[in-house]
Formats: C-alpha cells, structure tokens, sequence
C-alpha cells in the first residue's frame, strides 16, 4: 500500500500521548474538545427546532387547518357536497373528511368577554378523525357534542373565564342581517352547556376556540358570515399533497363543479416557513461557531508542523514524499475532526434527547438561586418577592418539546465539519510538504 | 583539472557513481564563496570510499548532492546511470528513498517511534507491507546486536546504540549506495569504534558501495580508496 507511511505517520501524530517537554498533543486534544463542544448546540438546534416545529406543525393541521381544505362557496350547493364526500372517499390517501364552519363569536361569562371562534364540527368527529383525537386532550370532562347546544372549550380559555364543566355560557354571534335603519348586525345569543375541557399543549390553540357541533354551528353561524370548508386528512400530511389536491380538484371538476382544495402547507406557508427560517437562521450562527472552533485545528497543526519540522525534514531526506507529508497531515486534521465530530454529535443527541429534563433542571436551580436572592434581599427591603423563571414560556411554545432527529441533518452537519476539519489542516499539511530536508539538517 | 588515475573506479568493477566536474557556488550578498571546484570521480560496485577535510571543507555539501538533498551550480553526478542533478523532486524523493541509505553525524532518529519503527520507516516509505518490514527491521536489529532493544525509544538508547540504529535504518531498504556523514562525529572513542567496526562489516556482508566523509584519518585503512577535500578539490591521499 503506497500511502501506507501517511497513515501510520498521521495516526502517530494524532497520538494523545504527550512527548516529553512537548506541547502539541494537548493542543491537537483542545481542538477535538473546541469542535466537539461547539457541535452540541448546532446538533440540540437541530433536534430541538425540528422537534417544535414537527410539535406545532402536527398540532396546527391536526387541530385547525387540517391536512387539506376544500373551500365551500354556497350553501346550495349540498349536492356537491354529498359527491365531493363521495370521491373522497374513493382516494386511497384519504383517511377522513368533514364538513367544517368556523365564525366569529363574542364569549360572556362571569362579566367577562372575549372575541372567540366558533367551530361547527361533527358530533362525532372524537371518533371520526383520529389525529385531531391524538392530540385534543379532555382535561376535564369529554369531548362530547351528542346533546344539543353542547360546547367543548380550550383549557386557556376556561381558565381566563373559570368555566367549569357543567357551566352555562352565552356567545353572540351575527344572525347576518341588519337592525332596520342601523348599520348594527342583527346578534343572536346561545347558551351553550360545556361538557369538556380540552387541551392541545399549545396555548395558543387552547385559548380562542370553542366546538360546538355542526348543527348548532349552522344555526349559530350563517353560511354568509362565517366560512365552510371540507377538512380532509390523509395518511402522511407530509407526502406531496400539491398532487393529491390535485387529483381531488380533478375529480370533482369530472362531476362538473370546481372547488380549490388546497394543503396546509399553503394555508399555514407563513408559520411554517417563519419556524423553517428561525430554524435555519440559528444554525447558520452556531455553524459559525463550529467553523472557529474547526479554525483551531489549523493554528494547533501549524505548532505541531513547526514543532516537528526536523522530524519532517529527516523523513523527506530519507525518502518521504511530499505528497505523503501532506497526506499525514489531513489524516491527523481528519481525525481531529472525527473525534470531534462523533464526541460533539453524541454529546448534542444525548443533551437534545433529554432537552425537557435539561431545562427543568435548569429552571430548577435558576429558580432555586432566585429564591435565595429574593429572600436575602428581603432582610434588607422587608418585602419578599417571588418570581418564577421559565425558560420556554408555555404561552408560545409547546408545554413539553418533541424529540425528532433527522439522520439527513444530522449527517450534512457531521460531513461538514469533517469537511472543513480536512480544509483547515491542508495549509499547514502544505507548509510541512514543502520543508526542505538539507535547510532542516543545516540548521541542526 | 584531473585527479589522475586514483579518481577513477577500478577497472574491472562497473562503476555505480560517476561525478564530473561539480561545482557549486553560495552567494552571500555581494561575495560568491566555491565550495566545490570542478570535482571529478568515479565509485565503483560494492567499493568504499573515504572524504577526509577539515571542517567546512565542503564534504558535507559533496554528500548532500549525491544523496540528492543538494543541487549542483554546475557539473554532473551520475548514479546508476542517471544524473541527479537533473532529475526533478518527485524522482529525487524516489531516488532516496530507494537507491541511497543516509548516515548523519548525528542520528536523526525519529523520537516518537521505537527503534524497531525507525528502521522500519524507510521501507514504509517505500510502500512495502508492515508485516514484512518488521521481520526484515527486527532480523537486522538482532544482527547488530539491538534484537533486545527494539522496542526501545531514542530517548532509552546509548549514543551508540542510536547511531546503530540510524546504520541499520539506512541498510534496510538494500540501498545501492549508502552515504555516511561523519557518523561517528557525535559519539566517544569506544563507540565510535563500534559503529564504524559495525558499518565496515555490514556494508561488506551486504556488499554495498559506501561514500564516507569524516575528519577522522585513522579509518583511512578500512576504504579502498581515501581522499581530502581542500580548497574544492579532492586530491588522493
């Protein structure tokens, strides 16, 4: 084997045995310990993003928008309906689909108001729709709608308003004419009777909406003044469904009507591509980070080829080839970057995968240190003052961050940084080909 | 100028090097210093040759271009055939590491790897297998007597015992031409004795051609031929 030398050489540098009154070895250790701690954040980035957006993303088109949505333009227009459920039904793809209507409302209870959205859904839609069932969790109560004027609402919203099951609620909604001889909208109010308390794990769903079923809903909601749609899901909400809409926008042009189906991925493009812009934004700085501490490896191999340029210049005389110097050299920044690599990659999978346990522990001591700072200082003040910290407000995140490693991400990261561990170590591999056997010799 | 008859090889033995007319000139600032003046001489197979100088004589730059670590002003070094003075870097590294086993005044071993590794390292270079290379490196150590001490560090070795290792470095690799550098220039009386003693033997028994420069005249008797470097030129002792 012609570069056998290079690597027996390399591996021999790499050694983390130090030599005595040497000082490089520790160096070339700093830059695996430098690139392997400044891999953990990009890797937790990673993990951690991707798990909320998958976390949030799964909870939005499971709970609101569904996986597709085919707009409903006139109440006339049952017939079609019927049909659209009819094809639906035919496609392979398509797990469930219902008729939605969702409008405006203004909730009182307790003297309290606030502008909510109504969701006519199915009675059974619990049964019917398994996703929106793993998901929408009853806290208190069922998630029932069987009985007539019956309401399932948000535990944010229950909250703010202390609604329990079993009480009676008013909603204003807009009958859809108007007071003669006023511009004021003619208002129509429900009592309504909750029979479950439901949460999704992320407040910002939990706290405006209220299901009412599809009957009430009609009744409460006019067709003009609210919006109707068809939600359907299918089998995997992240399969090309531009096509799949497609397919539906076709069949039901067959029959000889039009409606524009369209996938979450357009209705909620903006959260989506603002998580994905957020996620790819954080990465990019942490990447920064992992290229200076890949930096390293170039100034810690610049001392080990000076540190060695005798020992370089005697192997040159006896015969090493350049090209293997150099090839010793990327071998040891390889290797630098490997062990880099696979101790800041299972360091960040270890630290993502126990994200939720890391930041409890975190809020855990923060809270603990604040607690002792409050208490000294009301020796002084007089006045004790708790303050909780929370490290992931629950009002904008998920109570608990899904874990979701993506091999592909995971890999193009590791590629990366073995990739510029190699690029760095080629200058300093460089300048040790080039010494001179005689000037080495001479200078001895 | 020539030398006479006494630079020329034996007749009878082909000869391995063939130097003409070398010259080589240092500039330094405005003065121009000839370290070697128009040398000529030819080596022959399995012959022992002898430089003797005083220090800065030039014997080491006279080395360095036929080991190829040097490059001539002028003139030509014909090893095997080829000249080394025209060969590019690529073959001159092929040159050294095949053809030529290097001897320096001081033994330039390698610190981090065992004695057993520093002689191995030349037929690494080479691309030969390890298996091979460490029984070869390990039957030439017991040959020199330093079969117990192979795993031994430089750091652990003698004096001499690290300049034996640097002779069997540059024997292991069967070199056509084995060129020495004051070999024993670093090491006390007794040692010095034993490598040279050592280094005699073993290029007879593996019937090398060997180029020697040292100041120490009292080995004059161990080469077949003997020569001093004075003012650029050799003149035969």
């Amino acid at each position: 084997m012609k570069n056998l030398f290079a690597f027996f050489y390399g591996i021999r540098i790499l050694s983390l045995k130090r030599r005595k009154g040497e000082k490089t070895r520790p160096k070339m250790l700093i830059s695996i310990v430098s690139i392997a701690l400044s891999l953990i954040p990009v890797i937790v980035i990673i993990v951690v993003t991707d798990g909320m957006i998958e976390g949030i993303t799964s909870r939005i088109i499971e709970f609101s928008s569904g996986h597709l949505q085919s707009g409903v333009d006139f109440e006339t227009e049952a017939d079609l309906l019927s049909k659209e459920k009819d094809i639906l039904s035919g496609i392979p793809e398509v797990t469930s689909a219902y008729l939605e209507r969702e409008g405006l409302g203004l909730l009182f209870h307790n003297n309290n108001r606030s502008v909510i959205s109504v969701r006519a859904v199915p009675r059974d839609l619990y049964e019917i729709d398994p996703g929106f069932a793993r998901y929408v969790k009853c806290s208190e109560g069922t998630f029932s709608l069987e009985k007539r004027n019956q309401v399932v609402i948000g535990e944010a919203l229950a909250a703010e308003f202390s609604i329990k099951v079993g009480d009676t609620i008013r909603v204003y909604t807009f009958r859809g004419g108007f007071v003669p001889g006023m511009s004021a909208s003619l208002p129509r109010v429900t009592r309504l009777s909750v029979s479950g308390i439901y949460s999704v794990g992320y407040r910002e769903l939990d706290k405006n909406v209220l299901f009412v079923s599809y009957q009430d809903g009609s009744l409460m909601l006019p067709f003009k003044n609210s919006t109707t749609t068809y939600k359907i899901k299918v089998r995997d909400p992240f399969m090309d469904l531009n096509a799949l809409s497609l397919e539906i926008e076709q069949l039901i042009e067959a029959k000889g009507a039009f409606l524009r189906t369209t996938p979450w991925t357009y209705i909620n493009r903006n959260h989506y591509s603002a998580y994905q812009t957020t996620k790819w934004l954080l990465v990019f700085i942490t990447i920064i980070i992992v290229l200076v501490a890949t930096f390293n490896i170039m100034s810690s191999m610049i001392m080990v080829v000076l540190d060695r340029m005798h020992e370089i210049g005697i192997l040159k005389g006896i015969g090493a080839k350049p090209g293997s110097i150099m090839l010793s050299f990327v071998i040891v920044g390889f290797c630098t970057g490997l062990c880099g690599t696979v101790l800041g990659v299972g360091a960040g999978l270890f630290v993502a995968v126990n994200i939720n346990a890391v930041i409890s522990g975190i809020e855990i001591i923060a809270n603990a240190v604040m607690t002792a700072i409050n208490w000294i200082s009301s020796i002084f003040s007089g006045s004790f003052q708790s303050q909780q910290i929370q490290i992931l407000n629950p009002e904008y995140y998920l109570e608990k961050i899904p874990i979701r490693i993506e091999v592909w991400e995971v890999s193009i990261v590791c590629v990366f940084t073995l990739l510029v561990s190699m690029l760095f170590s080629y200058f300093p591999a460089r300048m040790a080909a080039k010494i001179r056997p005689l000037e080495v010799i001479r200078k001895h | 100028m020539n030398n006479g008859n006494a630079l020329n090889a034996e007749k009878t033995k082909k000869p391995l090097v063939g130097i003409t007319d070398l010259r080589k000139l240092y500039s330094m600032g405005q003065d121009t210093i000839e370290v070697l003046s128009g040398i000529t001489l030819e080596v022959a197979e399995s012959e022992m040759v002898l430089v003797t100088g005083e220090s800065g004589s030039g014997k080491s730059t006279f080395l360095n271009m036929i080991g190829g670590l040097d490059t001539p002003t002028s003139g030509s070094v014909m090893v095997a055939e080829r000249d080394i003075a025209k060969l590019p870097e690529s073959r001159l590294t092929e040159y050294r590491s095949k053809s030529v086993g290097f001897i320096f005044q001081f033994h330039y071993l390698l610190k981090d790897f065992t004695a057993l590794e520093n002689v191995m390292m030349p037929l690494l270079i080479s691309g030969d297998s390890v298996k091979e290379t460490r029984e070869r490196a390990r039957a030439l150590l017991a040959d020199i007597g330093l079969g117990q001490r192979q795993d031994h560090y430089p750091s652990q070795l003698s004096g001499g015992e690290r300049q034996r290792v640097a002779v069997a470095r540059a024997l292991i690799h069967d070199p056509s031409l084995i060129l020495a550098d004051e070999p024993t220039g670093n090491l006390d009386e007794k040692n010095s004795k034993l490598v040279l003693e050592l280094l005699f033997d073993l290029v007879r028994k593996y019937n090398r051609t060997m180029i020697m420069v040292t100041h120490d005249l009292s080995i004059r008797k161990n080469a077949d031929r003997s020569f001093l470097l004075v003012h650029g030129r050799l003149a035969p002792e």
